[in-house]
Formats: structure tokens, C-alpha cells, sequence
């Protein structure tokens, strides 16, 4: 039995300490991943705080017939596709990014390493706001998060087949935008630059 | 894959770590916690009040049949150590559900009592929506969002896998998330019924009359144990409940498809006391367009069917309609029942009056009485929204938690501040 094995039977059993525990060891990781999801908008708080609260209230019908993160993430991907249909908008990937720009936290880069991580966090948010929601929170899921395409399909609720499927179209997506948007044709090329750099 | 894609997706993973904000985990801690130690309360003051509801509903029917219980000499004892709960004469089924709001000035009753938001709907209760339109959801294990309209009352026929909803009169009105295999959702009307993969529906009922509005995914409609059509939206059905098959009519026009309700404010999931500038609270549904047509004649009766609608949502919901006779000039504020003010103060009470309950502070003092007074402060927008609130002096948190919700979906007719002063006695 793991840590988090032993804590989630004694939260599920309403021990309040160990869902403290539980919350404090995860918030991190939900924070990130509804980060990733829907982008700099102001109520990334609002909803980490829903997805415990909905895990303090589901805890107890968890089964573990998954591994506990991959439940935590399907509850917190529930929330984030529940609140983006709720607003009826698409995540705010804009394509400025001063979102993501002013929150950059590694006070330790140099000013021409921040410079170019600013730029590709650019780009990446531009791609991201021109993939599909479907196929961008698989690509976020799989690619960012880790997670398997079956683990996926428990997740957003859909066949293995589709999330691959969207995996594929998103990866092709992205190739394609990075061959072909001038915008971003300079970042592949600093990635590609870097990589021959890099290689031995 | 190419060694760009490759490159992107590493920079963009550890880029995004290093982007994603500072969140004020103290002031997550807070509100959460404070929304748990409420969500406990109401579980215990539901338990109290089922063991009170278990216990009066026997002696009742020991008193009808002559049948003597024997009462506890030290019932002081008693009140301080509540019967085990595996001793609980009820038995609830898995929830479906957890209110999210109310609107209206009516009542929403699940099993005959007033539910206000964060109570729980179970498998086998039923729910009746009285001048007042309420929002449910439920996250695990798919994420669900439902509402019944003023008007509705509906039967939770089961809950897992498959919610599934007997509708016996008005409205409800879903957005459904795709599951992987199965039904997530199902709406039983008479001996019909209207299954959900993932979905934004609506199913309306009036007698024997039913109609369907689907504005996004698929659903099979069809009789309770028999095959189903499968409908993709846009979408407009209507057809008797129990004869579905024989009087299925389909119109797939966008234009006869009624807008669908956004079910969902998430800005409003934790009204914090001290929290600056709300949005205005989601207006109601509009009027559905099968109603309209019954309302002019093509199908039904008119009595019927208006009589589903609250006041304020028939006049600020269907605007085309034809103004009545004995008011030409329709006040262009909503219509409330209740003023602003006499609203919050009730609302308030309930709250400290469940605290009281739920704590047992009402036992205790249950001889002498108790008194609590307080002055609610209230800073007003323009838009006649609260923006803020406090009380002076603070009352407890789990009272709190639960005004709150109720100060933030009040409005005003004129801006600025207010205070009301607030007694509650018992």
C-alpha cells in the first residue's frame, strides 16, 4: 500500500488530515494541468478549488480500479471541459501570451535565454489557440501530461481509436503549422538549431 | 516524428511549468476548506433532520396502530449522542447531483423539504421545483449539468451508470459530457425516453405532450425497453409520452431549435464574503419555443402551459409576445417577489438557523431561547449587483458560506451602500 493509497482510504473515511495531505500533495499538479487547459484567465484558482471540492465529495466512491492521479485528472479535466462549455468561450491563448509572459518565475535565466523562452511560449500558445479543443487537450494530456491514450479515454469519456486520432491530427497540426506559418518558422528553426547543437 | 515537433514539445513542456502563475494557495486553502466544513454541516444537518423525519414518521405509524414506544428516560443523553447511522431508518442511493443555484422566489423541495445550494439529490428522491429554477451538477463519473425549471417535478429513477430523470411535469435541461460506452443521461417521460451520449438538451412536459430540444450532439429517443431513433441536432421533436412512436414528429430547422441555457457561472462556485465585484447572476431560461407554440394555439392549450412560467420569466422572456391588456407600461425592472432587503434577511436567517441546527447551539440553548443580531453591510454596483458584503459582528462561517450565496444572487434597484440589521431569534 502506498502514501497515497493509505490517505485516500482515511480521507474517503472523512479524516480530514489526510485529505489536507491528499489536496497538498496534488494541488501542484492540478494547477498545472488546468493551467494548460485553459490558459490565463482569472479563475484558475476558482477551479483548482472545485476540483478538490469535488474530490472531497467523490473521494468516497473511488474504487481505485485506476491509479489515483489518473482519477484526479479525469475529475479535473471534467471541471475544466464543465467550465468551458458553462462560458462558452475558448480558452484565452492569446497570441501575445502576456499572461504566461509575466508570470515567467525563473528570475534565475539570462536575459537572452528569457528572451528566447518568452518567444517560444509565444508560439506555443499561438499553436495551441489554433488547434481544436478536443484535439488540444489530448495533445496536452499525452504530450505535456503523460498520459496514455487509454488513460485519455477514461478522462474526456471517448474511444482509444479517437484520442489517437486526435493525437495524430494535432501532431500534424503543429508539423504543419511549423513548417508553414511564417511566425513560427523562426522557433522551429531555433528548435532545429539547438537540436544539431546539441547532438554529438 | 521530425525533430522540430520534438524540440517544440520539450521547450513548451518545461517553458509551460515555468509559466504557469503563483497561485495564493493560503486563500484556496481557506475558501475550500470553508466550502468543505459547509458541505459537512448540511450532511449532518440532512442526517439530524432524517433521523428526526425517521423517528416522527414511526411514531406516527406506531400511534395509528396502537403500538406503544418506549422513550429513553435520560433524553439528554440521547440528544448528545445521536442514534449510529447504521441505525438510520433511510437508506439514500448514490447522489446524482449537487445544487449549484436557485433562482426564483420559490421553493425547491427534494423529498418534500427545501433544499438551498449544496444539497444533495439521491437516487429514488424526488424533486419539485416551485417558482424557482435550480441547477444541479454532477462531475464523477462524467460530468453533468442539469436543470429543472420553475414549475418541474421529476423522479430520480437511478443513478449509476446512467442517470436517469422521470420527468412527470415541466421542464429540465442538461449539458451532458460524451462517455466513452452507454447512456450518461436519460429523461423518462411517460412510457418514452430520451437517452443522452453528450449533449445540450431539453425536454419540456405538459401533460402528455413532450417536446425535445437538442442544440449540440446526438441523442436516441424512443420507448423505455424498446428501439430508439437516434437524433443528431440541430433537432425539434415532439411526441405523446406514451405513444412516442405513433406521434414522433421531428423538425430539423435551426430556427425552431430553442438557444439552450448556459447552466453554469463558475465565477459564482464560491461567494466568498469578502470577494470584490460580481457578475450579474445568469438570467433565466428563455421562453421555450414548443411553449411559444402552444401559447399561440398550434398545439395544446394556453391556460396549461403559461402556468409553467414564473411572472418574471414570462415577461422578460418573450418579448414578442403581445403585451396584456390591463398593463401597457410593464416596469422595466425584474420583477421580484420579495423586497431586496426583507429577501436577504430571510435568506440570512435560514442560514443562521441551519448553523444553529446543524451545531447543535439550538439544543443547548433550546430553554432560554437564543439571539443572534448582526449588521450586514452591502456595497451596491450601478447594476444594482452586491459587489460587497461583511457582517458586523461576524457570524459563524458555515452561516457565512451559506449567505453568501444568497446576498450575491440578490439585486437592487439603487446603487450604493446599505446596511441591514439582521435579528434572529429562536
Amino acid at each position: 500500500m502506498t502514501d497515497d493509497d493509505a490517505l485516500i482510504t482515511r480521507a474517503g473515511e472523512g479524516d480530514q488530515a489526510a485529505f489536507r495531505a491528499l489536496y497538498q500533495k496534488h494541488r501542484n499538479d492540478v494547477a498545472r494541468l488546468v493551467f494548460r487547459m485553459v490558459g490565463p484567465r482569472g479563475d484558475l484558482d476558482d477551479l483548482v478549488q472545485e476540483v478538490f471540492f469535488q474530490v472531497y465529495r467523490s473521494l468516497k466512491d473511488f474504487r481505485g480500479q485506476s491509479k489515483f492521479s489518473t482519477w484526479l485528472h479525469r475529475v479535473t479535466v471534467n471541471v475544466v471541459l464543465m467550465a468551458r462549455r458553462a462560458q462558452k468561450s475558448r480558452p484565452l491563448f492569446s497570441a501575445t501570451s502576456e499572461g504566461w509572459q509575466d508570470e515567467l518565475r525563473d528570475s534565475q535565466a539570462l536575459p537572452d535565454v528569457d528572451a528566447e523562452r518568452r518567444e517560444r511560449i509565444r508560439a506555443f500558445s499561438a499553436l495551441l489557440e489554433r488547434l481544436g479543443d478536443k484535439k488540444r487537450d489530448v495533445f496536452i494530456l499525452h504530450e505535456l501530461e503523460g498520459h496514455s491514450p487509454s488513460e485519455i479515454a477514461e478522462m474526456v469519456g471517448c474511444p482509444v481509436l479517437t484520442v489517437r486520432t486526435r493525437l495524430f491530427y494535432a501532431r500534424r497540426e503543429i508539423e504543419g503549422m511549423l513548417r508553414e506559418e511564417p511566425s513560427l518558422r523562426g522557433i522551429a528553426g531555433t528548435f532545429s538549431r539547438t537540436a544539431q547543437g546539441d547532438a554529438p | 516524428m521530425t525533430r522540430p515537433y520534438d524540440e517544440f514539445v520539450r521547450n513548451a513542456k518545461s517553458d509551460a511549468d515555468a509559466a504557469t502563475p503563483e497561485i495564493d494557495w493560503a486563500e484556496v486553502d481557506d475558501r475550500l476548506f470553508q466550502r468543505i466544513a459547509a458541505e459537512r454541516s448540511r450532511g449532518e444537518f440532512e442526517r439530524r433532520r432524517r433521523i428526526a423525519w425517521g423517528v416522527g414518521s414511526l411514531a406516527v405509524a406506531a400511534a395509528a396502530t396502537g403500538i406503544w414506544i418506549a422513550v429513553p428516560a435520560n433524553r439528554g443523553d440521547a440528544a448528545r449522542n445521536p442514534t449510529p447511522l447504521a441505525a438510520l431508518p433511510a437508506s439514500l442511493g448514490p447522489s446524482v447531483g449537487t445544487v449549484v443555484s436557485i433562482d426564483g422566489a420559490g421553493d425547491i423541495k427534494i423529498d418534500h423539504q427545501s433544499a438551498q445550494n449544496g444539497s444533495a439529490l439521491h437516487r429514488g428522491q424526488r424533486l419539485e421545483a416551485e417558482r424557482a429554477r435550480v441547477v444541479f451538477e454532477r462531475v464523477d463519473p462524467s460530468g453533468i449539468a442539469y436543470t429543472f425549471e420553475s414549475g418541474t417535478r421529476a423522479l430520480v429513477k437511478d443513478a449509476l451508470p446512467t442517470l436517469v430523470l422521470a420527468l412527470e411535469t415541466g421542464a429540465v435541461e442538461a449539458q451532458v459530457q460524451h462517455i466513452k460506452t452507454g447512456d450518461a443521461f436519460a429523461v423518462d417521460v411517460g412510457q418514452a425516453r430520451v437517452a443522452v451520449h453528450g449533449t445540450h438538451l431539453r425536454v419540456a412536459r405538459e401533460g402528455e405532450f413532450v417536446t425535445v430540444d437538442l442544440s449540440e450532439g446526438v441523442i436516441s429517443l424512443g420507448t423505455v425497453d424498446g428501439t430508439r431513433e437516434v437524433l443528431i441536432a440541430p433537432v425539434h421533436a415532439e411526441f405523446n409520452a406514451n405513444r412516442v412512436r405513433e406521434t414522433l414528429r421531428v423538425d430539423r430547422e435551426q430556427s425552431r431549435v430553442r438557444v439552450p441555457v448556459t447552466l453554469r457561472r463558475w465565477a459564482e462556485l464560491v461567494p466568498s464574503i469578502a470577494m470584490g465585484p460580481k457578475e450579474p447572476s445568469t438570467p433565466l431560461s428563455k421562453t421555450p419555443l414548443a411553449l411559444r407554440n402552444l401559447q399561440n394555439g398550434a398545439l395544446g392549450t394556453n391556460g396549461q402551459v403559461s402556468e409553467l412560467l414564473s411572472p418574471s420569466q414570462s415577461d422578460s422572456q418573450n418579448p414578442a409576445a403581445p403585451p396584456p391588456d390591463k398593463e401597457p407600461e410593464a416596469p422595466k425592472a425584474p420583477v421580484r417577489l420579495l423586497d431586496p432587503a426583507a429577501e436577504i434577511t430571510s435568506g440570512v436567517q435560514r442560514c443562521i438557523e441551519s448553523d444553529a441546527v446543524v451545531f447543535g447551539k439550538r439544543d443547548e440553548e433550546n430553554s432560554n431561547g437564543a439571539s443572534v443580531t448582526t449588521s450586514l453591510l452591502l456595497r451596491i454596483g450601478a447594476d444594482g449587483q452586491v459587489q460587497a458584503a461583511r457582517f458586523n459582528p461576524a457570524i459563524s462561517p458555515a452561516a457565512m458560506t451559506c449567505a453568501s450565496a444568497v446576498i450575491y444572487r440578490t439585486k437592487f434597484a439603487t446603487p450604493g451602500d446599505r446596511a441591514i440589521q439582521i435579528r434572529y431569534v429562536r
